[in-house]
């Protein structure tokens, strides 16, 4: 069901007089019986019409009982508030409706005796409740909706993100260097070969574990990257100079899951592997005003003004839309002194165990 | 016979892994190392080596552009080493020139080392690996400029070039802060470039649109383009429409 806020005014007047011209229809055979039983025969045409009077004036108060239910609901915290607004509102709605409604039937079919008027105010109480209780329904179906769709979004944005980091594993240059590398290293160095391999099937191992996980404290990602790091740094040597400082408070925090590794992995492509020469990435993690901020900063060329960005980074956005919604920021800007430093700023969550 | 080989990676270990499978043949001297194309460029003029094992992806100049700079005359025999590409080895298959696919192992280097001695790779080897570099280049946007200048050759990235104007016989290739001279013509380049990145504007123009600040209409259909870097070129009626259209998308 959409959102009856969201709809154009003349689609809930149309819905509304709609339903409640079914309605006076339902009724009509009601009213004759009371009128009937009242001392007041009326013909079908003329209980059509008295009908049609009781339940279009509901038509007409529709729309605007909808958005008082709308504005004040039912909910667990505010159901004082609720029932304080709400009973004196249905007594008053319903008093003048039956006054309003007594006025012009009599101008319809003359003055004169009607059906007993404490069933009358019973329906129109019964009403009330009703128009109330149908909006909180409709408003509870909706947000069950919005839950579900929120929670398959981030599913498949959590299994995007698994893939991408399964393709930078299994990326040719990266794979089949890095086996090259150990096959090298197994001549001179076996230990460092063996690491190598360690570290290859770790990267994959943590990819798996994350196959249902949205957040992860960002100790994990760390250890993640650092495998990561381990396997680049013993291919490019000298040339890749990273540092990473984390406080013991950035590390308790949950963040979302292979968050770190399109932001690294882009570090090193820009700053280091695309150029001759030296390259550093700086990684940094501290918890300032309340948020974590995450910064992942490269030497390399400067940022062209208009920056064209991959599949990555786009996944990465959209994860932190539907995590966090607005109190999450990504942010991607140039260094006065050339290259660029991603930052990221996340709300504080820590999960049960963590402190 | 001895042949004098030069390793060309930008990975230190794999340098080593080669050098160390090399010193193991005794028809092999290895006679240096460098870790990008621009120093291989270098090292195979002044040292002329027999056989270059050269890395595809590497900083600066990649392997292709290594091929690319130099003359015909200078062209030692080349062993292309790579991480799978599909695109390589499929043009590598097709000229008949040679490859390692990393990671290999002893027995495939002693192979080519063979080939390389008995020369059975033939006597046009040199202009098969050019055209093996050419035909894998048509299949990928031209991702770097190479300029020579005074002996030297670098590469610009093309990310980094904002309008490159016909100026006589000679190409030049603007950044935001430097213009380099290459001798090539606008259509051949044109052809070469990322098409939604690089648009042509002019008979002796072409823009990358992702340098441009603003359009103004000006007379007869044009328009004058204002670039992030200040600077001002003009857009001929002729390209106005596939120039909107880039923007647009």
């Amino acid at each position: 069901m959409a959102d009856l806020r969201s709809l154009p005014a003349s689609t809930v007047w149309l819905a509304s007089i709609g339903c409640f011209t079914a309605l006076a229809l339902l009724f009509t055979s009601q009213v004759w019986v009371d009128y009937n039983y009242a001392g007041r025969p009326l013909s079908w045409g003329g209980a059509l019409v008295v009908a049609l009077i009781e339940w279009e004036l509901w038509a007409l108060l529709a729309p605007a009982l909808i958005r008082l239910s709308e504005r004040v609901s039912f909910s667990r915290e505010r159901w004082k508030v609720a029932l304080a607004v709400h009973l004196p509102a249905s007594v008053a709605v319903g008093a003048a409706k039956l006054m309003v409604e007594a006025f012009i039937i009599a101008r319809a079919i003359g003055p004169g005796r009607g059906p007993s008027s404490s069933l009358k105010t019973h329906l129109t109480l019964l009403t009330y409740w009703g128009i109330v209780a149908a909006t909180h329904a409709a408003r509870h179906y909706r947000q069950a909706r919005e839950r579900e769709l929120r929670a398959a979004q981030l599913e498949t944005e959590l299994a995007r993100a698994q893939v991408e980091a399964l393709k930078m594993q299994l990326h040719p240059h990266f794979l089949f260097n890095t086996l090259n590398a150990v096959s090298g290293l197994m001549r001179e160095n076996v230990e460092t070969a063996d690491q190598m391999l360690s570290k290859l099937a770790e990267l994959f191992q943590r990819t798996f574990e994350t196959a249902d996980v949205q957040e992860v404290p960002l100790r994990r990602e760390l250890e993640f990257i650092d495998a990561y790091l381990t396997i680049q740094r013993t291919r490019f040597g000298e040339r890749l100079c990273v540092s990473v400082a984390a406080t013991p408070e950035a590390r308790d925090t949950l963040v979302p899951s292979l968050i770190l590794q399109p932001l690294v992995e882009n570090a090193i492509q820009h700053g280091v592997a695309e150029r001759p020469g030296r390259g550093r990435i700086g990684i940094d993690a501290r918890v300032a005003s309340g948020r974590l901020v995450i910064t992942i900063a490269n030497d390399g060329p400067p940022l062209p003004p208009v920056i064209r960005e991959g599949y990555g980074l786009r996944n990465l956005r959209s994860r932190l839309e539907a995590l966090y919604g607005t109190r999450a920021a990504f942010s991607l800007e140039p260094r006065p002194d050339g290259g660029a430093t991603a930052v990221v700023r996340l709300p504080l969550a820590y999960d049960g165990t963590a402190p | 016979m001895t042949l004098r080989a030069l390793v060309v990676d930008d990975e230190p270990v794999a340098r080593r892994k080669l050098r160390m499978l090399l010193e193991g043949e005794p028809s092999v001297q290895v006679v240096g190392e460098c870790e990008d194309g621009g120093a291989a460029v270098d090292a195979i003029r002044e040292q002329r080596p027999d056989v270059v094992f050269l890395d595809i992806q590497m900083p600066g100049l990649d392997g292709f552009d290594v091929v690319e700079a130099l003359e015909p005359d200078e062209q030692p025999a080349i062993v292309f080493v790579t991480a799978y590409d599909r695109y390589a080895v499929r043009a590598f298959e097709i000229h008949a020139v040679d490859y390692l696919l990393k990671p290999f192992e002893r027995a495939r280097l002693r192979k080519t080392i063979e080939r390389l001695v008995s020369r059975t790779n033939g006597r046009d080897a040199g202009r098969r690996v050019q055209a093996a570099v050419e035909t894998v280049r048509r299949h990928q946007p031209l991702r770097r400029v190479l300029v020579k200048a005074a002996g030297r050759i670098y590469a610009v990235r093309v990310e980094d070039v904002e309008a490159i104007e016909a100026a006589g016989h000679y190409l030049e290739v603007r950044t935001s802060s430097a213009a380099h001279l290459i001798r090539e013509s606008i259509g051949t380049l044109a052809q070469r470039l990322d098409a939604s990145r690089f648009v042509r504007i002019h008979r002796s123009t072409i823009v990358n649109v992702d340098r441009i600040r603003d359009l103004q209409p000006a007379f007869h259909g044009e328009f004058v383009v204002t670039l992030h870097s200040g600077r001002r070129l003009r857009c001929s009626r002729t390209y106005a429409a596939g120039l909107t259209e880039a923007l647009g998308r």
